[in-house]
């Protein structure tokens, strides 16, 4: 047998039992199991009844029941279609405060970028993160959106809008040097302001998009949100790896999807996401339906059913914010921000098994816009909500893991010869 | 028997056997959210039939569902969803290339007709014998020694299951 296929069957055998050896069940799947014994048992019921010859009698009592059921439905809980919630640790324990997620270096930040917009002009810059000094303007633009994202080594890669339904993409390097990538169509472009946002892999050879496609005359010109993953070399490769839109996804027209985030190893590309409908404030947190998780691209294994992990049990009332995800050096553990009533949290994701765990707890003002690691992943930098109101702004503080976070600097606006250039959402 | 008393041998069979069944689903999807729908469709069809079943044959019960559920699903809904061009591996072959070593028996697996790849799963991982996997699969003991026999052929090209080489003695 092995001489005729060339495979060893006990190579096979010890193979499969050893690629299954980290796959542990969801937490919480007896909760989600239970549901839907009870539909299968009704079902078996209705069967029988059905037999009888009152097949008429038991579809209108099962529309009844299932308006019934759906009238019954408590606020806090998922709208059909979406995923039950993950088990979350307590939220109201204390902060475990060295978990070796942070390491205690001095801090020394190499850089924050900027863009600030006014006029339909652009600039991209470059911050000192200890003072909010410009050091450089990286590149200039007027009459475009620009959007950017990072790579490990400083380069930046812009995106503008153009008029013809894509973007043109340019790597930006340290020096100001810019170096044209090519166009990636399929996503609105210049128009308002829906540019897509995006993320490069660590080393630079993938981007992850996420921003509203195309009006598809085919589907009376309806516009969807798109995600898709395509491969960078001396230019961006038109056709995606990845490519898929909301509806796609099993559970029907599912979320909204936010920025991507890749993992350090670069393997994943993982997206927060919103469902259901509701609201949020900070005296009584999450109201209605509103479910918050996460999409998980595996890029090496990309499908149209990516793995969706809610975040949070929608009692909690929290709310996952959709800036910027932090990604570690270890891949299965992302840092994201969320809301709730009257409190706000950092939180770690356990993408593998879904766990939640606190690891800082503040009041709601100033308000954790988002958190991503410095460029040597060693410190966690904080954006908050600027202090005084106004068109643009950050404020920016520094979190160690261990001590309370710790302010670096107020900026509202940049004055760059006779342009005021007003802040929109940082990178570093 | 009363429905709680019911409900209550149905959890606990779920729980002492729901991690060994999970990781036959994941071997079936190749996903491991894909393995927790199928496992859980499965698991409430099993439910439907749970009074009836003897709980020693309730395992086979469960795969017999769990590999006819996958083969279902796989023709309605699976089958060419995967929007892949190329193979990803291609785009950062240096990033990916340990990734896709470990990765490459589950990508051939996933290469695999369906009842091919079941029929693999239950001989190699559950160590089910030709007559049981026929009768999961619904077919033939002659099928699946055909299935077994071709799927072991198209799985050649996975180099960790390439045998040995035994080392050439000068005469």
């Amino acid at each position: 047998m092995t001489r005729r296929h060339d495979v060893d069957p006990a190579r096979l055998r010890a193979q499969l039992h050893r690629l299954t050896q980290i796959i542990e069940p969801a937490p919480d799947y007896l909760d989600r199991l239970r549901p839907r014994l009870r539909p299968a048992r009704r079902r078996r019921t209705a069967g029988a009844i059905a037999a009888a010859g009152l097949a008429v009698a038991v579809g209108a009592g099962a529309i009844l029941v299932g308006l019934l059921v759906g009238d019954r439905q408590p606020p806090g809980e998922p709208p059909p279609g979406v995923p039950r919630t993950m088990v979350v640790g307590a939220v109201e324990a204390r902060p475990p405060l060295d978990r070796g997620l942070l390491r205690r270096d001095p801090m020394r930040f190499q850089q924050l970028m900027e863009q600030y917009e006014k006029r339909r002009r652009s600039a991209l810059l470059r911050l000192d993160t200890a003072t909010g000094k410009v050091r450089s303007v990286l590149y200039r633009t007027q009459g475009r959106h620009l959007a950017w994202a990072l790579r490990d080594d400083g380069t930046a890669a812009v995106e503008t809008g153009n008029s013809k339904c894509a973007f043109d993409l340019t790597a930006v390097a340290p020096d100001g040097r810019a170096t044209p990538l090519g166009t990636v169509p399929g996503f609105e472009g210049n128009t308002g302001s829906s540019i897509a946002s995006f993320a490069l892999s660590p080393d630079g050879r993938l981007l992850a998009v996420t921003g509203t496609s195309c009006p598809d005359p085919r589907r009376g010109g309806a516009l969807h949100w798109r995600v898709a993953v395509y491969r960078i070399g001396t230019s961006a490769d038109p056709k995606p790896l990845v490519s898929f839109t909301a509806s796609d996804l099993p559970g029907g027209a599912l979320p909204n999807p936010a920025d991507p985030s890749f993992s350090a190893d670069g393997g994943h590309v993982v997206l927060p996401y919103e469902a259901g409908q509701g609201g949020f404030d900070w005296e009584h947190g999450v109201s209605g339906r509103i479910v918050t998780g996460f999409l998980d691209i595996d890029v090496a294994h990309p499908t149209r059913a990516p793995l969706r992990r809610p975040l949070r049990p929608s009692g909690a009332r929290c709310l996952v914010f959709h800036n910027h995800l932090a990604f570690g050096r270890d891949p299965a553990k992302l840092i994201s921000v969320e809301g709730c009533a009257g409190r706000q949290h950092l939180v770690e994701v356990d993408r593998g098994s879904g766990r939640v765990l606190p690891l800082l707890t503040v009041p709601t003002q100033p308000a954790l816009l988002g958190a991503d690691f410095d460029a040597a992943r060693r410190h966690l930098l904080l954006q908050q909500s600027p202090p005084r109101q106004g068109p643009g702004g950050i404020s920016l503080a520094a979190w160690d893991g261990v001590r309370s976070p710790r302010h670096l600097f107020d900026l509202g606006e940049v004055q760059l010869g006779r342009v005021t250039y007003w802040l929109s959402d940082p990178q570093w | 028997v009363p429905r709680s008393e019911q409900e209550a041998a149905f959890e606990a069979f779920v729980a002492a056997r729901y991690r060994r069944l999970l990781h036959t689903a994941y071997l079936l999807t190749g996903d491991q959210g894909r393995a927790e729908d199928l496992l859980q469709a499965s698991l409430a069809k099993t439910w439907s039939a749970w009074p009836r079943l003897h709980q020693a044959a309730a395992e086979a019960y469960v795969r017999t569902v769990l590999v006819r559920t996958y083969a279902s699903w796989w023709r309605r809904r699976w089958r060419g969803e995967h929007p892949v061009a190329q193979p990803p591996d291609r785009a950062a072959p240096d990033e990916f290339a340990r990734l896709a070593e470990r990765d490459a028996l589950l990508r051939a697996l996933g290469r695999l007709p369906a009842r091919m790849r079941a029929a693999l799963v239950l001989r190699y991982f559950e160590d089910y014998s030709e007559r049981q996997i026929a009768d999961a699969l619904g077919c033939r003991v002659g099928t699946v020694k055909s299935l077994c026999s071709r799927g072991l052929a198209r799985l050649r090209g996975v180099p960790s299951l390439q045998p040995e080489q035994p080392s050439r003695r000068s005469p």
